[in-house]
Order: structure tokens, then sequence, then C-alpha cells
């Protein structure tokens, strides 16, 4: 065949490489398995899993690269929760969020369900007959019971992965449980900076009163909270603000999201929403730091200092830092 | 090569110090290639020697005499130095930041890594820094790292207990993760009363525990069973073939 399966670790990224491998290959493999016969050949319905594993764990791998990013706010991360979640809704027809009563209502023989989720096995087997050109056949050809199986076994992959993503919740309390109220950050992004009145995001911002008067002083929080109530004037008063405003999702970067709002007659509240979206969506980026140092202190450089190793680090982000300082306070 | 000016100003106090390096002009360009080789890996030893060889190549006068000590007590020492003070600075600016930890464990040393991103006013962007890769050799429990962590971050913010807005942490997805996740209590109890800490568990991470979730429970049999199966019989083959090439006897 000259060409070599990739490594399968016990990484479920790893999958994603080797079914997309088992796909582009089927043919040869296939042509393989007709002329040697091994004993581990996989059974023809397994092809169909295949595919559908493949679809699922391509789509799920490109969100989860998407959410790793130095700047990523965690409405975005959100954003693309909710992405892969509505992927999996439009493409396979998982349906949900449903009442528990809407769950218990459903013909367990033709749907299969996990949580608030539940799909149609008809929908399942669409689903797959839409993946390739000679599926339908494979199903066709299949005795009842393992057709069956085959859709339950794939509806039970995607409505527990709609269920579960549906249910991370990133923003915990003192136990490391979901905290309790889901919009209890503040927004940073001015379309949804705009949708709260006075009253809501005075509520907000207060939990940082003390941090804002400690490092300005005692009538900032004020002068942030008129920022919010000229912004929504202006909002409701000038087309073109209205217009750049309505462009920005929750998919937008900081940047990307208060660009639009030039001028300085809110940079107070630009000021406390771009600290306020400091927070880290996750640990990516001190993973990647591990990344840095595995490669440079590998199994060839085990005497490698922690001094050097960390000196490397810093190398990384010298000129990076040398630029973020005002030039006044770059003459060190 | 570098010329530390002391502050007359700050003379007296003992402890409270300051001073600023100057780099003479003839010596930039060895500084900064200095700098550039050493942020793609090279050791000190090897960063002397590459700019010598740059040297021999070349004859830039510019870079005569680079040697080892150079490069790691006068280059990378004072960048370090330099860019945690320009980060103290940024901390020190702006009124809150956030943290992200982690640690693990390679060639058995355990690594605790911690990086900051906050908000540059001037320029309006959020930027993400890494502010140390601090080696434990003491005991891994919460309280020893604690201890290591306030200990760094006090030095850069002192002001860390009302400046922290947040915390990321992997959770408990396993043993490192629920050490930082006790670290993350105790950073929490130390906040001021007034400065409540957000925390938050990786996202990303909790993306990973439901995948795994899925293969190991839903079609783990069904699915990887046979692949792997398929996979191993073919990699045994492979295996066959490559013993019998390293005896020729057997051809």
């Amino acid at each position: 065949m000259k060409t070599t399966c990739p490594r399968i670790v016990n990484r479920w990224l790893s999958t994603a490489k080797v079914t997309k491998w088992f796909k582009i290959h089927r043919a040869q493999l296939l042509q393989h398995i007709e002329s040697k016969h091994p004993a581990s050949a996989p059974p023809r319905l397994w092809w169909v899993s295949l595919m559908a594993m493949q679809h699922f764990t391509h789509r799920t791998s490109v969100a989860f690269c998407s959410i790793q990013g130095l700047t990523t706010l965690l409405e975005q991360q959100q954003a693309a929760l909710n992405d892969l979640v509505g992927f999996f809704k439009e493409d396979v027809g998982v349906e949900g969020p449903l009442d528990a009563e809407a769950i218990g209502d459903l013909d367990l023989l033709t749907h299969v369900t996990d949580g608030k989720y539940a799909v149609q096995l008809s929908s399942v087997h669409e689903f797959l007959c839409g993946l390739a050109s000679w599926i339908d056949t494979l199903i066709d050809e299949a005795i009842d019971v393992d057709r069956n199986n085959l859709f339950k076994d794939i509806g039970q992959v995607y409505v527990t992965a709609c269920n579960r993503i549906d249910s991370i919740c990133v923003h915990r309390n003192h136990n490391n449980d979901p905290f309790d109220d889901p919009t209890a950050l503040p927004p940073v992004l001015p379309h949804e900076i705009v949708k709260l009145s006075a009253f809501q995001f005075l509520q907000k911002i207060r939990k940082n009163t003390f941090r804002l008067d400690h490092r300005y002083s005692s009538s900032l929080i004020d002068v942030i909270a008129d920022e919010q109530k000229a912004l929504r004037h202006a909002y409701r008063t000038e087309p073109v603000l209205k217009d750049a405003i309505d462009q920005i999702s929750g998919r937008s970067s900081f940047k990307e999201g208060w660009s639009a709002i030039a001028g300085a007659r809110f940079q107070n509240l630009i000021d406390y929403c771009g600290v306020v979206a400091t927070l880290f969506p996750g640990t990516s980026t001190v993973e990647s730091d591990f990344s840095v140092l595995r490669w440079e202190k590998d199994g060839f450089r085990k005497q490698l200092s922690d001094i050097g190793l960390e000196g490397v680090m810093q190398a990384k982000q010298y000129c990076f830092i040398q630029q973020l300082l005002p030039p006044e306070r770059n003459a060190a | 090569l570098f010329k530390r000016v002391d502050d007359n100003n700050l003379e007296e106090v003992e402890q409270d110090y300051s001073y600023s390096v100057k780099i003479p002009a003839s010596k930039a360009t060895l500084f900064d290639l200095a700098v550039r080789y050493t942020s793609c890996g090279t050791s000190f030893r090897m960063t002397a020697e590459i700019i010598g060889c740059t040297y021999d190549v070349l004859g830039d006068p510019r870079l005569r005499h680079c040697c080892r000590q150079d490069v790691s007590n006068n280059y990378i020492r004072v960048i370090g130095a330099v860019n945690l003070q320009r980060i103290s600075d940024l901390l020190s600016r702006s009124w809150g930041f956030s943290l992200a930890l982690d640690s693990a464990t390679h060639q058995s040393t355990s690594y605790l890594d911690l990086r900051f991103r906050l908000f540059v006013k001037e320029q309006e962007t959020i930027v993400c820094l890494h502010g140390c890769s601090l080696p434990m050799v003491d005991r891994h429990t919460g309280e020893v790292m604690f201890d290591i962590v306030t200990k760094f971050l006090s030095v850069l913010c002192p002001e860390l207990k009302i400046r922290l807005v947040g915390v990321a942490s992997d959770g408990a997805r396993n043993m490192t993760g629920r050490v930082a996740g006790v670290l993350v209590t105790r950073v929490a109890s130390a906040m001021h009363e007034s400065c409540p800490l957000t925390r938050i568990w990786c996202g990303a991470h909790q993306l990973d525990l439901v995948m795994e979730y899925i293969m190991n429970n839903v079609i783990k049999e069904r699915f990887f069973g046979i692949m792997t199966a398929f996979i191993s019989s073919h990699a045994a083959i492979e295996f066959d073939r490559r013993h019998e090439d390293d005896l020729p006897s057997h051809c």
C-alpha cells in the first residue's frame, strides 16, 4: 500500500487521524483484505461505524483546537462548544435540550436518549447514508439486529456528546461544582453590554468595586456605569455604531469586538471589560509551555539546567514583552 | 559588558533597591543574537559557540569575544530579570489580572507553570505571558505548592490579594489536577475578603473528559476493539518482517 497507519495512542485525538487514514485508504484496505483474508478483518458494517466516527472525531477535534488560543475569551469557548452541539444536531438530527417529560414520552425502540438529548434511529440511518455513496448498500445487506445495534451505537455517541458538552461549565464554585448562576460573569463585549440595563450592569460590576477603588478612585465605578449608559444611548441613536455592534458575536475576539467603538469616550469601560476578559477559559497555554519544556529538555539534553530551560522560555517572549510598555518605560 | 548603575536615592534602603542595565552599543548585536539563538533552544554554551562560528564566517567585529559566562550571566539572566520586571510593571498598572497554573512531571522533576493574562490599556489588547516554570524539589502537597506560588507572585505583584481576578486550573482530571485544585482553594482563601476569586475549570480538559467517556464506554468494543485488533495484527506482521531482515540467515 506504501502508506503507514498513524500511530494510535490512548488519546482520542489520535483517533481522528487514524479514522481519516482508514477513510482515505478504504479501497486499498478492502483489496488487501480480499486477497489476504486476515483473521482480524473488520466486518463489513464496521466500515459504516468508521465513517461516522471519522465525522464525529473530526468535528470535535476542530472545536478542540479552536478553543485553544492565547487570548480566547470565555464567550468564544462557549460559542465553539455550542457550535459543536449545533453541528451534531444539524448533521445527525439530534433533538434537545428536552424536558424530562418529553424524554419520558419517547419510544425507546425508535429513539436513543441521554439526559436531555434524544435522536431517532431513522435520523441516524439517514445521516449514515449521507456519509458516503456505498453505505446504504451495506446497511441494506445487514441483518436487522446488526443494523439496529449500529444505529443505536452511533446515535448513542452523538446524544451522549451533545448532553455532556452542553453541561460543560467552566465557572466553578469553591467545591469545584458548576457555579449556581451561569450568568454571574459580567459580559465583556459591546453587543452584550448594550443589552443590559444600567441596574443590571451595576449589579454585575459591583463585585469588583473594591479592586477598582483600590487602584483608581471611588468614583471610577460610576464613571464606568455612565459610559455603559452612554454606549446604550449611542447604540440607539447612532446607526453606524449600531451596525458595527450588531456585527459582533460570541465568536468575536476582544480586539474585534471593541475595534468598532473608536475614540476615548468609552476608555474606562474598555479597561474594565479588558481586565474581566483576561479570565483564562482553560489551561491550554500552560500546556503549551510544557510542550516547549519537553521539546527543549528531551532525552538527549537531560542535563539542561532549570535556569537554562527558563532562559529559553524567557528568551522566546523577550521581544514581545519589549513592545508592550510605552516608550518612556522602555529604557531598562 | 553591562554596567550596573545604582540608584542613589535608594542606596540607604536596605532591601528595596533598583538597578538598571545598559548595553553598550558595541555589544547590542551580540546581545540580540544571543537572545535569538537561545530562544531557538540552544544552551548557553551552544549559544556562545554558534556566535563564535558566526564570527568566523562573517568576520563581523561586533560578534567578537562572546564567552559562555557572558551568555549566562550577562544576557539570559538579565533578560529573565527584565522580563519579570516588565510583567511586574504591567501588573501594577492594571486593576486586575488572571492566572493559569498547572503542574507536570518531566524526567523526574515536577514543574509548576504559571501564565498571566493581563490587559494592556495603551494598546487595548489582552496579552498572555509566561511567568515561570518553577521546579518543585520538595514534596508536592498543595501547601508546598501554595508557598512556592505565593512567594513568586508576591514578589511580582505585592498587591496580589486585591489584583488577582481569576485562576484557571485543569480541575480534577488526575492527581495533578487535584493538587492544583487544592492550590486554587488555598489561593482563593488567601484573597482579600472583598475581592472574590473567579475559578475556572479548563474547558478543553472537560471536553477531553467527555470524549474519553464516549470512547471508553459507548463505542469501545464494537468499534475500537475491531480497529485496534486489525491494526495490531498488521503491526505484528510488519514486526516479523523487520525481525527477519535483521537475521539474514533466515532468508
